[in-house]
């Protein structure tokens, strides 16, 4: 045979793996949406917001769930974000490669891939434990040190990126390196830093482990971060595991509505990333 | 130093100006990226209100002489320079740690060096620095003119405007975007956005202007309307060009000085060194025939 031939067909089998590997991975995906869709859009209605969970056979909501989500969710990426990126600007600007910023960078890679699991026990020790009962507050912390790595990590790459010319020419005009770093390459990495903070939501929305240990759940409505917090993982993990249709029907709106803000937050942050390259 | 590289001790033809009327002035300048040295005992005298042009093949120290002379290699912890910087009679390296590197090489007690220091702000104030690749910030035109402004004075909108609008007109790019001051820097072509650099660096009204290679990454048309640019600015500004077109030096500069390998090799009136270069290594290199 010829060697063009060879060449051509070993191109259409890279090219069908290649496909085939993409479809496997779609065809995942698709078939999650496709049974979160099924099962959890005809639950949807009025009562899912203003309602909280219910006794079985009863009617009922997910407000406490949906309430407690957007509480922790929210203090814990604020908290995240804060520390994230500051910590990330540091190890990009700073004292990356000192002995030290080479032993923040690896613990924090290794923070990365800590089971969720083992920083809901840490923050049940340190924060759960000591004030003789389970909080809200427990539970963003824990979600606050899921996402921080990954903003962290995120900043520090990202920052990175800008090139060197830029902080020179900041400091060129006598800017101080504080000032270069915060009006400038801030803003130029204002994209990336924006992708950051929603990867770190995308991992902590859904994350059920950690709150077991420290927000524990509610099943009474409650927006005082003080008090056991219900959240939307948590209530879907109790109600999917029960015996109960109604209770089970409400584990897969729970699961539609955190798909749909995982979605919905990655598209809206898309659209301000696209608009801050732009402008 | 085990081995002292043969270019160091061949003979260097030096035709400086009078000092009378120095912008700015560096004196044996050393410079160190790390433990390797760059720069060797480089003097670089330039004139007020004229262009000196820097060339030489490429890391012969042209880059670094010019980054010594507003000190933006303090970024790097690693890079330091021993020697003089003068700027209008001020001394640039005069923070502790460079007065004892200087002390160690020539030895204490030299009572001529009149010392008055110049802090680094107000240093980068009065020496402006344009890059190779042009660097808008990510803000407006209007914001980036204003961006070294604002550093140092509180100024009211309409005297900003004033002072945007003259710098832009300074670079010859207000025609071009007077209409679109307040959309971004980033939209704008190559030539323009170095214009716009060049606008920004000459805002603060700094006494010197130093340009690294500024036509480098642009095309013919946008680097003769930089040309034009310059020999305008002339009139107000002192300006350092780093380049390595010679005709661009032959064109815009009233000094050129040669550079091999960290050494000024030759520092002449410009029609003086393309026109009759005195030193062997200046003739090949003008003449094409290395670099």
């Amino acid at each position: 045979m010829d060697r063009a031939l060879i060449r051509r067909i070993q191109n259409i089998i890279f090219v069908v793996l290649t496909a085939v590997a993409t479809l496997i991975a779609l065809t995942a995906l698709v078939l999650i949406l496709w049974s979160l869709l099924s099962k959890g859009i005809g639950g949807i209605d009025s009562k899912i917001f203003t309602m909280t969970q219910p006794a079985p056979g009863s009617e009922g909501g997910l407000s406490n769930a949906i309430m407690g989500s957007i509480m922790m969710c929210g203090i814990g990426l604020l908290i995240a974000v804060f520390v994230g990126i500051l910590a990330g600007t540091w190890l990009s600007e700073y004292g990356g490669n000192t002995a030290y910023g080479h032993a923040v960078r690896f613990l924090n890679d290794v923070l990365l891939s800590a089971p969720s699991i083992l920083i809901g026990l840490f923050v049940y020790e340190i924060l759960v434990r000591p004030f003789h009962g389970f909080s809200g507050w427990a539970g963003a912390v824990a979600l606050a040190i899921l996402a921080m790595p990954i903003v962290t990590r995120t900043t520090e790459d990202i920052l990175s990126l800008q090139p060197s010319a830029l902080r020179e020419a900041g400091m060129a005009l006598g800017a101080s390196r504080a000032f270069v770093i915060r009006k400038i390459v801030w803003k130029a990495a204002r994209a990336g830093l924006v992708t950051g903070a929603l990867l770190g939501f995308a991992r902590i929305s859904g994350e059920t482990a950690p709150l077991l240990f420290t927000a524990l759940g509610n099943q009474f409505f409650s927006a005082d971060l003080s008090q056991p917090m219900a959240s939307l993982p948590t209530t879907i993990f109790q109600f999917a595991l029960s015996a109960y249709d109604d209770w089970q029907r409400l584990a897969w709106v729970g699961a539609l509505l955190i798909a749909v803000a995982v979605l919905s937050i990655n598209i809206i942050g898309r659209v301000i990333a696209r608009e801050a390259r732009r402008s | 130093m085990n081995d002292i590289p043969a270019h160091l001790t061949e003979e260097v033809h030096l035709a400086f100006p009078s000092r009378d009327n120095l912008a700015i002035e560096a004196r044996k300048l050393d410079f160190f990226y790390g433990k390797t040295q760059a720069l060797y005992g480089v003097d670089l005298p330039v004139e007020r209100h004229k262009i000196t042009a820097l060339i030489g093949p490429s890391g012969c120290g042209k880059s670094t002489l010019l980054r010594a002379l507003n000190q933006i290699y303090d970024l790097y912890p690693k890079q330091h320079a021993v020697g003089r910087i003068l700027l209008d009679g001020h001394d640039v390296l005069a923070d502790r740690k460079s007065l004892s590197r200087l002390r160690e090489r020539d030895g204490g007690g030299d009572d001529t060096m009149v010392r008055s220091p110049i802090d680094i702000a107000g240093l980068r104030a009065r020496v402006g620095m344009v890059f190779q690749k042009p660097t808008p910030f990510p803000m407006s035109i209007y914001d980036n003119v204003a961006f070294g402004v604002r550093l140092y004075q509180r100024k009211s909108r309409a005297e900003m405007d004033v002072i945007v609008e003259k710098a832009l007109r300074r670079a010859a790019l207000w025609d071009e975007v007077k209409d679109k001051l307040h959309s971004s820097g980033l939209g704008l072509s190559g030539g323009q956005q170095q214009r716009l650099c060049v606008a920004r660096g000459i805002a603060v009204e700094p006494d010197v202007l130093l340009l690294d290679e500024p036509a480098s990454a642009l095309d013919p048309v946008s680097t003769a309307k930089l040309e034009e640019t310059l020999i305008e600015l002339r009139q107000d500004f002192t300006i350092v060009i780093v380049t390595h077109n010679l005709q661009q030096a032959a064109r815009i500069s009233n000094h050129t000085g040669f550079m091999y390998l960290g050494r000024m090799m030759e520092f002449q009136p410009t029609e003086e060194l393309f026109a009759n270069p005195r030193g062997q290594r200046t003739r090949d290199y003008v003449t094409g025939r290395f670099g």
